[in-house]
């Protein structure tokens, strides 16, 4: 009976292949027992299909979230500089690095301005 | 109702839980919140009782976390979690009621209800009058006949037939070979059917 009452739930949740499902609809129609088992499995299974989904009650996720916090089982959150703290610095840092290179290039392109005049010292022949 | 997530969805979650953000815990919560209570109200049948139980899955398993290798999916180890938290529950229910020397004239009038057999246990709240005139009495029949069930064929009704899990998932979650799991459903069907019969009588 134990094979059959495995083999009775995978009839009833259509786990078996069309050839095997076959031959159990040929035994139901001639052992009532079976087939009054199968009744009885089914008719079980048709009760919790009207079941609705219960409703969560209300501020579950905020009293679940109170619960775990009375444990200070997370981790605390960090404020300001301190959690923005390399984040704040890799920008000023890359602000930094621009300023420089940007300097260096107007440094570079610069046009050189006219040969001031020294006295004592002539230019060109 | 959250859509399912996707296995890199889950996995940023997890890793967000393992640095132990209190947000994740959040998303967590709010997203299987309604499969863990539902199942802890299906195998306590009291709704305080579910309530903390359910709590108490969510608050061990971010405690646990770091033991989550991602072998089944986390919606499934949570319901391993439950599962067994609710056996533990129904058990020490159960020898609270027998140790005590509670008596039927010590509990509130409207946690008493008639067991199937016809007498009278404690702990499941009775139907209201209202609530027995109206439409939810079917169903406060079932959840009691579902009470009425072996926690452990009860535990196999809800996974499968309320919550509709797969096989494997149920395999998973209770440990059981599939056999076990098939032949088990079959006769906690039955007696449920049974159950119901014998309260509708």
């Amino acid at each position: 009976m134990r094979d059959d009452a495995a083999l009775l739930t995978d009839f009833l949740d259509g786990e078996l292949p069309p050839e095997r499902h076959a031959e159990i609809e040929r035994r139901l129609e001639s052992e009532p027992d079976l087939a009054a088992a199968l009744a009885e499995a089914e008719a079980g299974r048709a009760l919790l299909g009207g079941l609705a989904a219960p409703d969560v009650p209300l501020d579950f996720a905020r009293q679940t979230r109170r619960r775990l916090k009375r444990k200070r089982a997370f981790r605390p959150r960090r404020a300001g500089m301190e959690r923005f703290g390399v984040e704040i610095f890799a920008v000023v840092a890359a602000v930094a690095m621009f300023a420089v290179y940007l300097f260096l290039e107007i440094e570079q392109s610069r046009p050189l301005g006219p040969l001031r005049e020294v006295p004592g010292i002539t230019h060109g022949p | 109702m959250h859509a399912p997530m996707t296995p890199a969805e889950e996995t940023r979650l997890v890793a967000r839980l393992k640095r132990r953000e209190e947000l994740a815990f959040h998303e967590l919560v709010i997203r299987h919140q309604r499969a863990i209570y539902g199942l802890c109200l299906r195998m306590i049948g009291q709704p305080t009782e579910a309530e903390d139980v359910a709590q108490d899955v969510f608050v061990r398993s971010f405690l646990a976390i770091d033991t989550f290798r991602g072998d089944s999916s986390l919606g499934t180890w949570l319901y391993r979690i439950a599962v067994n938290l609710c056996k533990n529950r129904l058990k020490y229910l159960g020898r609270r009621r027998s140790s005590s020397a509670q008596t039927v004239d010590d509990v509130p009038e409207g946690e008493l209800v008639r067991s199937v057999a016809g007498g009278l246990s404690v702990g499941e709240p009775a139907p209201r009058p209202d609530e027995a005139l109206s439409g939810n009495q079917t169903e406060h029949l079932i959840q009691r006949a579902l009470a009425a069930v072996e926690p452990d064929f009860r535990e196999l009704l809800v996974l499968r037939d309320i919550e509709g899990l797969s096989y494997a998932e149920v395999m998973t979650i209770t440990g059981l070979a599939e056999g076990t799991v098939k032949s088990r459903l079959h006769r906690a069907r039955s007696a449920l059917k049974a159950a119901y019969e014998a309260l509708t009588r």
